[in-house]
């Protein structure tokens, strides 16, 4: 019964161009076993063509080139749609803010907002930079420095040292 | 009676250069989207790229010179677009244009050198999870991937020319003729080529009687 399948020759011809007419393509179309064989090899490398092209679109994807194609292609609506999400949280969380401090203390929010520019708070103010800026230009002694001591000062204390040594 | 055959015959040499002017309007017509489609480099790349580094990939077996030269194939068929005569479709011309840069990498000494250094760089494990899930059953998911890995292994042990044909005709589903036009091979040769590729993975998928 073998004999009356295909060889291994005419098979591989077969599959080199299954367009062609030929006594194969014939014997196809009765054969079960011939068939069954025939869908085992395509079917093999249906599996191979899925897997590497679902390899290569992956590294498509990945790879800078492709990935700028199709970020140019999509720029402006991916863009858009970014900003847009953007704006709303922003309007919605300041939004939400002002809504929560009125609840909590709606009248300091009030009183704060007309003290901040009131001429005494300016006068506190300008007090309290006065203040800084003495500070700050204010020339401190070096304590180490001997040139800074009062000589008077200086002077009992080298005495002081000098008999301590003597006794 | 000669009178009405004349009619006839004009009527038909008519019809004919009716026929004859719309095949070549949509001639024309294939000829200009097809070099639009060239001018657009972004839709070029987003569609025939995957493909084209799938064939590439396997058929010189290192994926960093493959991203390579696909990168050069686009870059090649996007310079070259004027010179674009329609004559085929884009998809085989780009084919054609990485055909020769592989065949350019394959005889430098450079590439000889490091194919002799190193092995592929494919990794197989990455491959094997990449393969979509169908809807059937888990052992039949299993099967297609030991199949695929079965493939993939013969196509390892043919030489980078019956790599080429063997993908480019089950991968790229190009009949023998159109492969011989991209390669500029002869198509006997390119038979041949087939021949051996098809039995050498026949045997090693265990098809062979």
């Amino acid at each position: 019964m073998t004999s009356l399948h295909l060889n291994d020759d005419q098979f591989t011809r077969y599959l080199m161009d299954p367009d062609a007419d030929g006594a194969e393509a014939a014997h196809l179309l009765g054969c079960t076993v011939c068939r069954e064989e025939l869908e085992r090899f395509r079917s093999s490398v249906g599996s191979f063509n899925s897997m590497t092209l679902a390899w290569s679109e992956r590294h498509s994807i990945t790879s800078p080139s492709y990935a700028a194609s199709r970020g140019s292609a999509e720029w402006a609506s991916g863009w858009s749609w970014s900003v847009a999400v953007l704006m709303l949280l922003a309007v919605g969380t300041s939004l939400h803010l002002r809504i929560e401090a009125n609840q909590v203390n709606p009248g300091i929010q009030a009183s704060d907002s007309y003290d901040q520019n009131s001429e005494a708070e300016i006068a506190r103010d300008n007090q309290l930079m006065r203040a800084v800026n003495l500070e700050i230009n204010r020339k401190e002694p070096f304590p180490l420095m001997a040139d800074n001591v009062p000589s008077q000062k200086y002077r009992q204390g080298v005495k002081k040292r000098l008999e301590v040594r003597s006794e | 009676m000669i009178r009405r055959v004349t009619r006839l015959s004009r009527i038909n040499v008519h019809r004919g250069m009716q026929i004859a002017v719309r095949t070549s309007a949509i001639r024309l017509n294939a000829e200009a989207s097809s070099v639009s489609e060239l001018e657009e480099i972004d839709g070029l790349v987003r569609i025939y790229r995957p493909r084209l580094l799938r064939f590439v990939t396997f058929s010189i077996g290192d994926q960093d010179l493959a991203e390579s030269i696909v990168q050069d194939c686009f870059l090649r068929a996007y310079n070259a677009r004027e010179s674009f005569r329609g004559d085929c479709t884009v998809n085989t011309w780009l084919f054609g244009i990485a055909n020769n840069l592989i065949r350019d990498h394959l005889r430098t000494k450079k590439f000889q050198f490091w194919r002799k250094v190193r092995a592929t760089a494919i990794d197989i494990t990455e491959m094997v999870s990449c393969l979509p899930c169908t809807e059937s059953s888990p052992e039949t998911f299993l099967l297609q991937q030991e199949q695929a890995v079965q493939v993939k292994e013969a196509l390892e042990g043919l030489s980078v020319n019956q790599r080429r044909i063997f993908l480019l005709r089950f991968s790229e589903d190009m009949s023998p003729q159109e492969i011989s036009d991209s390669i500029g091979m002869l198509l006997n040769t390119v038979k041949t080529h087939l021949y051996r590729a098809l039995t050498a993975i026949r045997k090693q998928l265990g098809e062979l009687k």
